[in-house]
């Protein structure tokens, strides 16, 4: 039992000093995959067929691809290119374009959800196309799709941890940082994956909540 | 080009992994279908004190699963059943963590299905004289999988893009074959594009014959 | 009364098909100022296509739509059409307003919100002069006591009547109406018809898409029945119900009469 409390007080900081920065990694990325996903969910519903084009190979790509071989073709894929960022940075780049493929098919599908008489009404008001996505379908998309947005900021909490292969000092990365400290691997391993588990399910609730706020105004 | 040389001579160590990664992933699929109908079937029970306990500890081993990065997962795993004594090899504890990590999200998959099961044709199974196990075998699984095959698909694609983590525990498929060729041979970016168009291929694959199912059903 | 010196629409040799399925096959017509037109005819007659054509909703194959001077031509014609079109559909768009069959109100914006919602977006009008002109429609419309609730809240013909009061908002010189009753239960019909024909008393130029045999007889002056893509009958309502030169109509009047 001493010893327990012995190792706990060595690793616990250190995995807490982590935490924090997987909750920093998670919440850039989960912002600019937010804003990637509109730009390439727009490009989806192009009339445009090349723009289209490029949007869906995108997707493909990153969709198709385990997100640990892409890690790895950023962190040495990027220099090769003179592109010079820190492991953080490439870290960030990477998890944001990954993610953002995943929410920009969120969107599309959101968006493809919307009745089409919605639009109708506002073209035939005179509404611009642009100023129909923002101020009609957008709005009613996001409220649709919290649930499964919230589901991808869960996953990119997870998949933030591998970030550890390419040395950025989150939160697996700290466990290993610990464990080479105190020899007891197990133990801060289970105590790593309670945190994670926490944090997710912070998230999974304010989510609930947001979601009963929205589901109140609409009857 | 250099690289593209050297990666080319080592097509058939690569292919090697590629079949590994392949094999691991598949083993782990059917584990875990196995472990998601037990869980499914489990969650079942009625409202008596023990059913109710492990209905309990069914949810929260799924909260879990669902939750927590799968490289911690496998790392647990791992750590735990050495420190259990169990002298297992890394190749079978990788496959282990797989299977217990895709079981988890494949008993809500089949709790999904299960919903679009009417309950008219259990009720209809048990007027006739049908024990429960039977009509489970019988009537509702047959036609929960036929349902959710296309998601039982997406779920082995899933499994296949976790497999890298696989490397951490030296297990040797095709990513961990990358890297040992990649410090054989000291050529980086050209492996790992390499891999990564194999993956492409094999998920981008597997992603059709999804769109096919979905067709079907 | 109606002017009927200059079409306020003029629609020329209008065609329009999906592929090989053509909808409308040949479609001429002057709308004149003040006019309440009813189009009625079986479904799959083209009504529908017709009306959602005359503000772009739909792109014409061939022939031309004149509406303020502004035309729509068939983009089979010439390849520049498209761009062309989409430009004088804004202008067009500006003057034409339209009514739904599903209403098709914005589920997530109060019923004010609704109807101040293009005022300030498109003419740039100050939030107060909005919502004091919005409350005006309301009123007519007989929804100003719930201006503050969402339409997922109210009734079908409380959330067609507030359609009305948002396309009464843009201040259009036409309305064309798809079906505006179609969708309600019953009890709710008399609710929006009462409305309409309070518009058209007022009058505004209407075009109407309907299965409503009464109001097209009782409100509009002038009643074009289509079928298999072409406007068969164009007249009174007295010459069209009573006297209808072609077969089709006959049947389709002594079909409906029936039930």
């Amino acid at each position: 039992m001493n010893d327990f409390i012995h190792v706990a007080s060595i690793s616990l900081p250190m995995l807490l000093q982590g935490l924090s920065l997987t909750v920093e990694i998670s919440v850039l990325s989960i912002i600019f995959a937010f804003i990637g996903g509109l730009l390439v969910g727009y490009m989806c519903i192009s009339p445009n067929k090349l723009v289209e084009g490029i949007a869906r190979v995108f997707i493909k790509i990153f969709r198709c691809t385990p997100f640990m071989v892409q890690v790895y073709l950023a962190y040495y894929g990027l220099p090769s290119l003179g592109i010079n960022v820190s492991a953080f940075g490439t870290g960030v780049l990477i998890l944001s374009l990954y993610t953002s493929a995943y929410a920009a098919v969120i969107l599309e599908s959101g968006v493809k959800a919307i009745p089409k008489g919605q639009y109708e009404a506002a073209a035939a008001l005179g509404m611009p196309r642009l100023k129909i996505l923002c101020r009609i379908i957008l709005p009613q998309t996001i409220r649709m799709i919290v649930p499964s947005l919230t589901g991808q900021f869960v996953q990119t909490v997870k998949d933030s941890s591998i970030l550890s292969i390419i040395t950025v000092a989150e939160m697996t990365m700290m466990t290993k940082e610990a464990i080479g400290i105190t020899f007891s691997p197990l133990f801060v391993y289970i105590c790593a994956g309670v945190l994670y588990w926490a944090l997710n399910l912070v998230i999974e609730f304010i989510s609930g909540r947001i979601e009963k706020k929205y589901n109140r105004v609409r009857i | 080009m250099e690289g593209l040389k050297t990666v080319l001579e080592y097509t058939p160590l690569i292919l090697k992994g590629l079949g590994y990664t392949v094999l691991v992933s598949a083993e782990a699929i059917v584990i875990a279908l196995i472990i998601g109908t037990l869980l499914s079937v489990l969650r079942m029970g009625g409202n008596s004190l023990p059913s109710r306990i492990v209905k309990g500890i069914i949810k929260v081993y799924i909260s879990f699963v669902r939750d927590t990065p799968v490289l911690v997962q496998i790392y647990i795993i791992y750590q735990a059943l050495a420190v259990m004594g169990l002298n297992l090899s890394a190749y079978v504890s990788g496959v282990i963590a797989l299977s217990l990590n895709s079981g988890g999200f494949i008993a809500e998959i089949i709790r999904g299905g299960l919903t679009a099961i009417p309950k008219g044709q259990t009720e209809a199974a048990a007027a006739l004289g049908m024990s429960k196990p039977k009509i489970l075998a019988r009537i509702v699984f047959p036609q929960v999988f036929k349902i959710v095959s296309p998601q039982l698909t997406s779920e082995f694609i899933n499994v296949i893009k976790v497999s890298p983590m696989l490397s951490v525990l030296a297990i040797v498929e095709l990513t961990r074959t990358a890297q040992r060729l990649i410090t054989q041979t000291y050529v980086t970016l050209p492996f790992y594009i390499a891999i990564a168009v194999l993956y492409f291929i094999v998920c981008a694959g597997l992603e059709e014959i999804v769109k096919l199912q979905k067709k079907k059903a | 009364m109606a002017d009927t010196q200059t079409p306020i629409i003029s629609v020329k040799n209008m065609a329009k098909s999906y592929g090989e399925l053509a909808v409308l096959r040949k479609i001429d017509i002057d709308i004149y100022k003040g006019q309440v037109v009813s189009v009625i005819g079986p479904s799959g007659s083209g009504k529908s296509t017709f009306l959602r054509c005359l503000n772009y909703l739909e792109e014409i194959t061939s022939g031309e739509i004149c509406i303020d001077g502004q035309t729509i031509r068939g983009i089979s014609e010439a390849k520049e059409n498209k761009k062309l079109n989409e430009k004088a559909a804004r202008e067009i768009r500006k003057n034409v307003g339209m009514v739904f069959q599903q209403f098709n109100l914005w589920p997530h914006k109060t019923v004010l919100e609704n109807v101040i919602e293009c005022p300030m977006q498109i003419k740039k009008i100050k939030k107060e002069d909005a919502v004091r002109t919005a409350m005006e429609l309301l009123k007519k419309v007989g929804m100003d006591g719930k201006a503050d609730a969402y339409p997922p809240q109210l009734s079908g013909g409380q959330q067609q009547r507030v359609a009305i009061a948002r396309t009464l908002a843009m201040n259009p010189e036409v309305i064309l109406f798809d079906e505006p009753t179609s969708a309600l239960d019953p009890e709710f019909v008399g609710e929006v018809l009462d409305v309409m024909k309070g518009l058209a008393k007022a009058g505004m130029t209407m075009i109407v898409v309907t299965h409503e045999m009464g109001f097209a007889s009782e409100v509009s002056d002038r009643v074009c029945f289509m079928d298999g893509g072409y406007v068969i009958e164009d007249g009174t309502p007295e010459e069209v119900f009573k006297n209808p030169k072609s077969d089709r109509a006959k049947q389709f009047f002594s079909k409906i009469l029936n039930v």
